[in-house]
């Protein structure tokens, strides 16, 4: 247990690290760009504090990030690299705004549905990955990343064409009848019900390591021929825990159209998927991690565009940010990689065969 | 397992006071003697303020605006609003920080601004361009047929082989007025003129209008007005390459291409912003009838002008200028009749 709690420690430390790290060097940009650097930042907290609205756009932001990022890390746990949650929210988008546009059935059934299609659209989207990895054993950085662009033309498709709004010029869909909606918390603030759900989930994810199924993934990324030998279907593993790590994008996807934007539109998913990414990686997978990352990012984007909005500070000061910390966090990634750690102890030992 | 329970409920307790606090005070109410402070003033541009387009015209007549009333508003200008979910909290933060006026400036803004406006019934907001509006909030438009009026006779005067060509981007209302009101102005030079006219349907398909351009001038069109943002640079670019003239539109386009910009019409803001600013401050500005919903910019308030004219090629004789002056003068007093313009969609 204590050593464990130092591990987590040292891992929390080095996130503040790099997070310190890319905050000074984006300090130092600020100044370049002839402004002050504690002004920026001072703005970017009362940009996402500062009233009660900024704090609701806080958690429109964050109800997504967590979301995608908590399902990001059980793909991740397994050494699954789906990069794809962009286009897995996408899916979820479509599937739950046509089930809510198109299907005639009272609201307490057709909410559930959505919600289902939505959590199935996005889980077979990704779960498509998982299986060409088993099948064909093609790469799922490439693939999710491909599905990824047919995800967003998909849905360009349909804005601009079958499901574009009869009343209008813009590329959206029809709006969801009220009836539909995700409950607003307040009547003046965007802030709805949604933040229940995904609270619950938190809730969930701590325990889903404690899961057989959880288990299961946990060890498939310590090694396939290790999961074989413990008699796991690895197979069959890699398609589940991609298609869980689908549902969850799919899941923040229904949310999005049905507590935010009721309707669907192009760029829906506005590159949450990206950032989710980070933001799981930022977390070390971790449950609270993840949470405080995600936070974090929240705070990063809507304070961000504040700071665009009130200080003459360009809004690309938090994109250089955000790609220090992507940097920061791939470095570190990479260097415990363990295979790096082998090679480089091989090649020592090797030197010293030689030079004996 | 202990560790996980306590962060929990460490985590759930921020959240709940967070809560808490959100459900403090519901409706931010302002000051009701608040006449007597500056105005606050937001403008939101959906791109960069000199695009030589449609931004930085809404940029200079609002800065114009602005040098006479110093004293009596405070300005914010916010770029490059355009992702769709960067919008509505743009709308909704200004508001909620007690700004009197809100500008969005595009058609994309008018879904926000329906929505964000009925929750903040004391701000006033106005859309650039659209036909929704609520009790507080607005729309200023361009009457464009009667520039396109102009555009058509200074094309007809010019070109010597007897073609002119228009290109628009989406067929959409003003765009199509502007072009019929072109066409009516050429034909009133030449009954017989050839128009060649072509609607890319994308705001910004430059590369759709260069092609256009480029197949126009090949088949002897000698002068192209275009009516929009992107496919303007377009056109521009073809005219330069094939060495013919453009006419320009929005901005003073000559900076785009010095030897083949003719002219263009210029769209000027402030002819209605300063209409705009007397209403709300005379608080007439709710109470509008439907039809005064829509602040029009067009040649007889001064909103809409053609720039210089800019011929090293020589191609109009000097009375062909006074009479585009003429005529100018004519549409601005009224005394040319352009019949009613309706789209059949």
């Amino acid at each position: 247990m204590k050593t464990k709690l130092l591990n987590s420690g040292k891992k929390a430390a080095g996130a503040v690290a790099m997070i310190a790290l890319a905050l000074i060097i984006g300090a130092v940009l600020v100044l370049i760009s002839g402004n002050k650097p504690m002004e920026a930042y001072a703005t970017i907290i009362s940009g996402a504090f500062g009233s009660k609205l900024r704090l609701s756009e806080l958690f429109i932001k964050m109800i997504p990030l967590t979301i995608m990022a908590l399902g990001i890390s059980i793909a991740y746990k397994a050494q699954l690299w789906n990069i794809g949650a962009d286009g897995q929210f996408t899916m979820g988008a479509i599937a739950s705004a046509a089930i809510g546009i198109y299907v005639e059935l009272p609201p307490f059934l057709i909410v559930p549905l959505s919600i289902l299609s939505a959590i199935l659209a996005g889980g077979l989207w990704a779960g498509l990955a998982g299986w060409l990895k088993t099948k064909f054993n093609a790469n799922e950085v490439i693939t999710t990343l491909m599905l990824n662009y047919i995800a967003t033309y998909f849905l360009a498709f349909l804005v601009y064409g079958p499901m574009m709004d009869p009343q209008g010029e813009l590329a959206q869909s029809e709006v969801l009848k009220e009836s539909l909606r995700i409950p607003l918390l307040f009547s003046n603030y965007r802030i709805h019900a949604g933040i229940v759900i995904m609270i619950l989930i938190i809730l969930l994810m701590f325990f889903f390591w404690k899961t057989p199924l959880g288990y299961k993934t946990d060890l498939i990324g310590q090694g396939e021929k290790v999961s074989t030998y413990a008699g796991i279907n690895v197979k069959r593993t890699i398609i589940i825990t991609m298609m869980i790590s689908g549902a969850f994008a799919g899941l923040a996807g229904w949310n999005e159209t049905y507590g935010v934007q009721y309707r669907l539109l192009e760029g829906i998913s506005s590159g949450y998927g990206d950032i989710a990414v980070v933001i799981a990686l930022l977390g070390e997978l971790n449950p609270l991690g993840i949470v405080i990352s995600s936070f974090f990012f929240s705070i990063l984007m809507v304070g961000g565009s504040c700071m665009q909005r009130m200080t003459n500070v360009p809004y690309s000061i938090v994109d250089v940010i955000k790609g220090l910390i992507i940097i920061f966090v791939i470095a570190r990634t990479a260097f415990r990689n363990t295979a790096i750690k082998y090679t480089m102890k091989e090649w020592i030992g090797r030197r010293k065969n030689y030079a004996k | 397992m202990k560790r996980i329970i306590k962060s929990m409920a460490v985590f759930s307790m921020v959240l709940v006071t967070v809560l808490v606090s959100l459900t403090g005070c519901a409706s931010p109410s302002k000051s009701v003697g608040a006449s007597k402070e500056k105005l606050k003033v937001a403008l939101i541009l959906p791109g960069k303020k000199d695009d030589v387009s449609f931004n930085q015209a809404m940029y200079e007549g609002m800065t114009a605006y602005m040098e006479e009333h110093e004293e009596d508003i405070e300005l914010k200008i916010v770029e490059n609003v355009y992702e769709v979910a960067d919008i509505q909290p743009a709308l909704a933060d200004f508001a909620d920080q007690g700004y009197d006026v809100v500008f969005g400036h595009g058609f994309q803004f008018m879904e926000p601004i329906i929505s964000v406006s009925k929750k903040y019934p004391d701000t006033c907001f106005l859309l650039g361009t659209g036909y929704k509006f609520e009790e507080n909030s607005a729309i200023y438009d361009v009457d464009l047929e009667s520039g396109g009026y102009i555009m058509g006779v200074i094309a007809a005067l010019t070109s010597e082989t007897g073609k002119i060509g228009v290109v628009g981007g989406a067929d959409a209302s003003e765009i199509f007025r502007g072009h019929e009101g072109y066409k009516l102005g050429a034909k009133s030079i030449n009954p017989l003129i050839e128009i060649q006219e072509v609607y890319t349907g994308d705001w910004t398909d430059t590369a759709g209008a260069y092609e256009a351009a480029v197949g126009m001038y090949d088949s002897g069109v000698d002068v192209i007005w275009h009516s929009g943002d992107g496919i303007g640079l377009g056109v521009v670019q073809a005219a330069v390459e094939k060495d013919k003239y453009a006419l320009g539109n929005v901005e003073d386009q000559v900076s785009l291409g010095e030897k083949n910009v003719l002219s263009g019409l210029q769209y000027k803001w402030e002819a209605v912003i300063a209409q705009i600013f007397d209403d709300i401050k005379s608080g007439s500005f709710k109470t509008l009838s439907d039809d005064k919903r829509i602040y029009w910019i067009n040649i007889a308030n001064d909103g809409l002008v053609y720039t210089e004219i800019n011929d090293p090629k020589g191609m109009l004789k000097e009375e062909e200028k006074k009479f585009i002056e003429n005529t100018f003068q004519q549409l601005k007093k009224g005394e040319i009749e352009i019949p009613e313009i309706t789209q059949n969609k």
